[in-house]
């Protein structure tokens, strides 16, 4: 049988230095690799599609929930949630029968927690998880939306602010990020920026562009009922017919 | 407490029964028979009572208005007993008032201060209550539960890593930290210069829990350093800049925190290179609003707290406090 691979998801290094070791000593497990943050935790999911996500709760920017939230809990491999002190999480994890560790673990609390994840990978069990993830996600406490992406210049980490974002473009599995004449691309899929962008200032207008609503200026319709969307800067991104009303909605609250 | 009333309405009233009754032989029952009907009528008035002062004390309109309001209410109550009294031994209402109302008197006032000793009794085990809880819970807060855990998680994690010495450094670092925390006392005014060491204290343990993430710097004046300030007024404006800055970013950060004097305030700058203050961060947290809330009753309007971002990128926040006359140049 193939080892499970697991991805480590914790802000702090040493957290997550010690898990890897911990996972490195089960055989029956492979660490994929570990995550500082929960934009490069829906990164490497969306990438490797791991088969276990040990995942922090509390997080700076992107938390545990909002990880969740942007994969999706249909697509959300099995997670074993590690918290220190969230009394909300704990209930949360209780009632949707969700497993999670509580900082600082025992190696015995972490095996059968392994174990019980191990279980559930072979059996199969991944719709349940969907629906118990679903009842989760909706139970958390009004999300909070995205402010900053974090984006690579080479070697260096700059951050976006998302007000500065006029649109994104999917590429891929990536997207591209256009602010002002600059654009960058970051490898999160477009329907996850979707998710976790605040549905008010952002709107997806077809398949492959998000625009934000600041930054439009007009619509030009044609007869096949699809239009162009004008941005402010002289722009233009298709929209599709069928985005159309979602965009006449937060046209009509936004003016 | 319907008993007391009822007894001394017994005793008040069974020396009118017997003079009214004319030498008859007076029985237990009898003298029952003639009772239990006005304790009966004033052991319901017991909850009417009761609501009328708890509607007198939650609107708080002060002591006329109560007593006007406890006279209208006495009048109509000890009518409608000296009706029911006229109704039940089939009296004249006249005849009623004579042998009723001064008892009736009476019950209403024997009620009326049971029922408020009951209640403000029970007002004041509530608010006992209520204060424990809030202590409780700044107690807690105090704590600061996340923190102690993740830094027990980082022991843990040091143990199974075989870093002995450094584990055993962690523990007298999350030590000294909760020692602080015990310690605290919020009258209680240190120098400058202790309370960045005890921000300091806090450094350390972040310093381990964030590996090489973290550097810090000092630098305070020497007029600075010897300012009093409130215990603990500064870690909590670190501890942000540490979370919200440092924490949010994958590189290094660096933390700095410089002070100085004008001939007036002391001026206590956090300066970190993370990404800023979010703007979807929750109005500063509930560590700052604290600390907000300490420097308002310090201080009163004179001390201020601000969080903005850096021209250069970062997050700034500035603490400014008025100085007190002793250190005045």
């Amino acid at each position: 049988m193939n080892p499970l691979r697991v991805l480590v998801v914790d802000d702090e290094p040493l957290a997550r230095t010690g898990l890897r070791e911990l996972i490195r000593r089960d055989p029956e497990l492979e660490c994929l690799g570990d995550c500082g943050g929960g934009q490069a935790a829906i990164e490497a999911i969306e990438r490797h599609k791991p088969d276990l996500v040990l995942l922090d709760v509390q997080m700076p920017e992107i938390d545990g929930f909002g990880v969740i939230r942007a994969i999706g809990p249909e697509r959300m491999p099995p997670v074993i949630f590690v918290t220190a002190y969230e009394e909300f999480a704990l209930d949360a994890f209780r009632v949707h029968a969700l497993d999670y560790l509580v900082k600082p673990f025992s190696d015995a609390a972490l095996a059968a927690a392994l174990d019980r994840a191990k279980r559930f990978v072979r059996d199969g069990q991944l719709q349940q998880l969907a629906e118990r993830l679903t009842g989760l996600v909706h139970q958390a406490p009004n999300p909070q939306h995205l402010s900053r992406i974090t984006v690579r210049l080479g070697q260096r980490q700059q951050i976006v602010r998302v007000t500065d974002i006029d649109w994104i473009e999917a590429a891929d599995y990536c997207a591209k990020l256009h602010v002002g004449a600059t654009v960058h691309v970051v490898r999160v899929s477009l329907g996850a920026l979707e998710r976790l962008l605040d549905p008010t200032s952002f709107v997806r207008v077809h398949r492959s562009a998000i625009i934000n609503v600041d930054r439009l200026k007009e619509i030009e319709s044609d007869s096949s009922g699809d239009g162009t969307i004008v941005l402010a800067d002289g722009t233009k991104v298709r929209l599709a017919r069928s985005r159309r009303a979602a965009v006449d909605r937060l046209l009509g609250r936004a003016f | 407490m319907a008993l007391i009333a009822a007894m001394a309405t017994t005793r008040h009233h069974y020396q009118m029964v017997d003079s009214s009754l004319h030498g008859d032989f007076l029985t237990w029952r009898h003298a029952m028979s003639q009772e239990v009907p006005h304790w009966l009528f004033w052991a319901l008035a017991i909850p009417f009572v009761y609501l009328l002062v708890d509607q007198l004390a939650r609107r708080r309109r002060g002591w006329v208005p109560a007593v006007l309001a406890h006279v209208a209410f006495a009048t109509a109550t000890i009518a409608l007993a000296t009706a029911f009294h006229a109704v039940w031994f089939s009296k004249s209402f006249g005849d009623a008032v004579m042998g009723s109302a001064s008892a009736s008197l009476f019950s209403y006032g024997a009620i009326l201060g049971a029922v408020l000793a009951y209640y403000y009794a029970q007002r004041s085990v509530e608010r006992d209550v209520e204060l424990a809880g809030a202590k409780l819970r700044a107690l807690r807060a105090q704590l600061r539960p996340h923190f102690m855990f993740n830094a027990l998680n980082s022991v843990a994690m040091l143990v199974r890593g075989g870093r002995g010495p450094e584990a055993v450094e962690m523990i007298a670092r999350v030590s000294n930290l909760l020692r602080d925390s015990l310690d605290d006392d919020d009258r209680a005014e240190v120098s400058l210069e202790e309370e960045v060491s005890l921000a300091r204290r806090y450094l350390a343990i972040e310093e381990v829990r964030f590996a090489d993430r973290l550097e810090v710097r000092v630098e305070l004046t020497a007029e600075a350093r010897a300012v009093r300030v409130p215990r603990l007024i500064l870690q909590p404006v670190v501890e942000n800049a540490v979370r919200h800055g440092i924490g949010a970013r994958a590189a290094a950060g660096h933390l700095e925190i410089t002070a100085r004097t004008t001939p007036d305030e002391l001026i206590v700058v956090v300066r970190d290179d993370g990404p800023g203050p979010s703007p979807t961060q929750r109005p500063n947290g509930v560590g700052l609003k604290n600390t907000r809330e300490r420097l308002r009753t310090a201080y009163g309007a004179g001390a201020r707290l601000t969080l903005e971002h850096a021209p250069e990128g970062g997050g700034v926040a500035t603490l400014v406090l008025p100085l007190r006359l002793e250190h005045r140049s």
